[in-house]
């Protein structure tokens, strides 16, 4: 159900408070055993160490693997589309490839020394390669390692041009990397603990992959406000989620917490955010993607236990959607909707142009926890 | 160096997920599984039933009723404004004032069921991002003096800044020869009036979306609530807790000590009175035992200890008038309502909520 728009509600259209559908599952049986749907969501998911891994859901089934650390993003294999690589959240090391069709691990594979992961990785065009964003953590400095697509061994390691390289993403050239390098200074002796909120400095950076050079780098006013993470749509405009890094802040005015670098853009343009929804946000924005069929670009806050949507060629605040502890977020296979999901294993569709949610799409997987970050894929294709 | 290697089968294979029947989502509740570490589900319910009956649902409708005696006060003072009257409204006004501090303790549902334009701002400015309007009001009703058409429709299309409690303190407190100022201008009391009529107006309002109908939904939010069917699907103890530290962070990131009431010199009656409701939801019996003593249960004697030294510092901050300590104290127990309380009550607040990257 769509709230009425009117003047006072400057025009937003309020979506997602439709009373839900029951959900059915039959759950517990693997991909090899069913009928397999077209689309399937992936996460990281887990709310203890025991129960870490990763979470592979249709619309009628779902299963879970145990992987024994905590991943962030979790992606669909390019050369093995039945696989999935979940990738360790800072400061983890490993990256773990699992089957889906068994639901076993095939391949553990560990950092470089003395450098971690962020919990992000994308592959090349070709699908030979990975790219995961590193610290070294000896160095204090931001690294994109090349890995080989198909057995993880590392071929080469550029500068990420600047420290605690997030999320990163191919462009629509196939070459270009854009990488979100959130600032942050952090050392596995310490934890999660930043270093250097004194010094931060966060940039969006586009990388040629193939030698490590910078090609552009951007950033927004707010030096304390850390990019962390970006999609890219297929005409190349990037959106990224900020996070502000409060108690490093000198001031307690709200900081941009959305932004687009439109295709062709030379700077990065804020999103223009009602100071109330800013508010809610608690500082956050934890995840973001664009539908490029719709043209909205989505960004999730779990701490505001709320979903944004703006219009990506006019900038303006379309709808939002509330939702406890919501931070996956992703497009549908075919494009129609935004899917997202919380840590208390509900997931929730909307539809990609109107926000209203859509009647009957609601499950409610109470033995999944599902984490930051969340892909629609079709496990018989291999991802784009 | 990389290594590769190949494990053994760790998939587990999740049988019977289970489905959340009803409508509204729920958050978590609806395994209903017994996992041994913090209350069952009937405790909870149990929990939030007897909190929404006992401490919600009161505050608001408390809250609805000064708001109510403050127009009505405010329209008979207006016949003949006199100084000899004015204590009592000035009274009334902290009473008003004093019922919001204990409401806004849960601050969600229908005071932010639009979060672009929520209600509780309209009621309390400040409560949004700790703003002093206070100049800017008195410069607005100034201004206001002269409006020709000073009528329930020119408030209702106030921004939040300038109506609700801070307007009003505004417009009974500040300012010298008050009494003769609104017996010599006419306009004062249509200011007056319209503002208090306003509020009266939001707090129904607030009073009605808990117990009467949601967000047009056909039922009031307390019925979401014990039944744990928030819109959200949050846990309805979780969004309790949620609120209750939401509340102490506001009023220490904010200083609320030094912003709030501070022309009605108010202040420290308020932030006393917002410690008071907190320490109320703790430690008040529900259903047969209080939050502390719950904790106590389950075995989390640590965490019990920790909450109530942080309450007793914070009692003694108040008595002393110690804002640094006070700030101090309630920060600390706003931690509590982060990791000891739902910890001990075996509550997840949510991975990403807590926890995100």
């Amino acid at each position: 159900m769509t709230m009425p728009i009117n003047a006072r509600r400057r025009q937003l259209v309020l979506a997602g408070l439709s009373l839900p559908a029951m959900a059915a599952f039959s759950g517990g049986r693997y991909l090899a055993q069913q009928p397999a749907p077209r689309e399937w969501l992936i996460s990281a998911q887990g709310r203890t160490p025991e129960q870490y891994g990763a979470a592979w859901a249709s619309s009628s089934t779902h299963a879970t693997t145990v992987t024994g650390l905590r991943g962030h993003d979790v992606l669909q294999h390019a050369l093995r589309p039945q696989h999935l690589i979940v990738v360790a959240r800072r400061p983890g090391r490993e990256l773990v490839e699992i089957d889906l069709l068994s639901g076993r691990i095939q391949q553990r594979s560990a950092c470089l020394p003395h450098h971690h992961l962020n919990g992000h990785a994308c592959f090349s065009a070709d699908g030979r390669y990975l790219f995961t964003s590193e610290s070294d953590y000896q160095q204090g400095t931001g690294r994109l390692i090349v890995r080989d697509a198909d057995n993880y061994q590392v071929l080469d390691s550029f500068s990420s041009h600047g420290i605690g390289p997030h999320e990163l993403q191919l462009m629509p050239d196939g070459r270009t990397l854009a990488v979100a390098n959130g600032g942050l200074l952090t050392h596995p002796d310490s934890g999660r603990k930043v270093l250097n909120l004194d010094s931060m400095r966060s940039s969006l950076s586009l990388i040629d992959s193939h030698n490590g050079e910078l090609l552009a780098e951007y950033q927004v006013a707010e030096p304390k406000a850390s990019i962390r993470h970006l999609d890219v749509a297929q005409d190349g405009s990037i959106s990224v989620a900020l996070q502000m890094q409060r108690q490093a802040a000198e001031h307690q005015q709200l900081a941009p917490l959305a932004a687009l670098l439109p295709s062709g853009g030379n700077a990065l343009q804020v999103l223009d955010t009602p100071e109330t929804l800013l508010w809610h946000c608690n500082d956050y924005m934890g995840s973001t993607r664009i539908n490029g069929r719709s043209r909205l670009a989505g960004f999730t806050s779990p701490r505001g236990d709320i979903a944004l949507f703006w219009h990506i060629d006019s900038g303006r605040l379309a709808g939002y959607h509330r939702l406890h502890d919501v931070c996956g977020l992703t497009v549908s296979l075919d494009q129609k909707r935004f899917i997202l999901t919380n840590s208390d294993g509900h997931i929730r569709q909307l539809d990609a142009f109107n926000l209203e949610e859509i009647p009957g799409s609601r499950q409610h997987l109470s033995d999944v926890a599902w984490d930051n970050h969340l892909h629609a894929i079709d496990p018989n294709l291999a991802a784009s | 160096m990389i290594t590769t290697t190949h494990t053994a089968l760790t998939a587990t294979a999740l049988s019977c997920a289970l489905l959340l029947s009803a409508c509204g989502g729920g958050g978590s509740s609806s395994s209903g599984d017994s996992s041994g570490e913090g209350l069952s589900q009937a405790e909870r319910q149990n929990l939030v039933e007897a909190i929404t009956r006992q401490q919600i649902l009161p505050a608001v409708d408390a809250f609805h009723e000064q708001t109510a005696v403050l127009n009505s006060q405010s329209q008979s003072w207006c016949q003949q404004p006199s100084a000899a009257g004015l204590p009592e409204l000035q009274q009334q006004w902290l009473a008003t004032a004093d019922a919001w501090y204990q409401a806004q303790l849960f601050n969600f549902g229908p005071a932010d069921a639009d979060p672009v334009l929520p209600l509780y701002t309209y009621i309390d400015s400040l409560r949004l991002r700790g703003t002093d309007y206070r100049e800017t009001v008195r410069t607005t009703q100034q201004n206001w003096l002269t409006e020709d058409n000073l009528g329930d429709a020119f408030f209702a299309e106030q921004r939040f800044q300038y109506v609700g409690l801070l307007a009003l303190e505004e417009a009974l407190f500040y300012g010298d020869n008050l009494a003769d100022n609104y017996a010599n201008t006419p306009q004062r009391c249509a200011i007056l009036t319209g503002l208090t009529g306003l509020l009266q107006q939001h707090a129904q309002q607030l009073a009605g979306g808990w117990s009467i109908d949601y967000d047009n939904s056909g039922s009031g939010f307390d019925q979401r609530l014990i039944s744990n069917q928030l819109p959200n699907a949050r846990e309805a103890l979780a969004q309790i807790l949620i609120s209750g530290q939401e509340y102490l962070d506001y009023l220490k990131k904010r200083n609320v000590i030094t912003q709030a009431g501070t022309t009605a010199e108010a202040s420290w009656q308020l932030v006393g009175t917002a410690f008071e409701a907190s320490k109320r939801l703790l430690t008040e019996p529900y259903a047969g035992a209080s939050i502390l003593e719950r904790m106590q249960q389950q075995g989390y004697e640590l965490n019990v200890n920790a909450v109530n030294a942080n309450i007793a510092m914070a009692e003694q901050a108040l008595a002393e008038r110690n804002a640094v300590d006070f700030n101090a104290a309630i920060g600390m127990l706003d931690g509590n309502f982060k990791r000891e309380i739902p910890v001990a009550l075996g509550i997840d607040l949510g991975i990403n909520f807590t926890d995100g990257d």
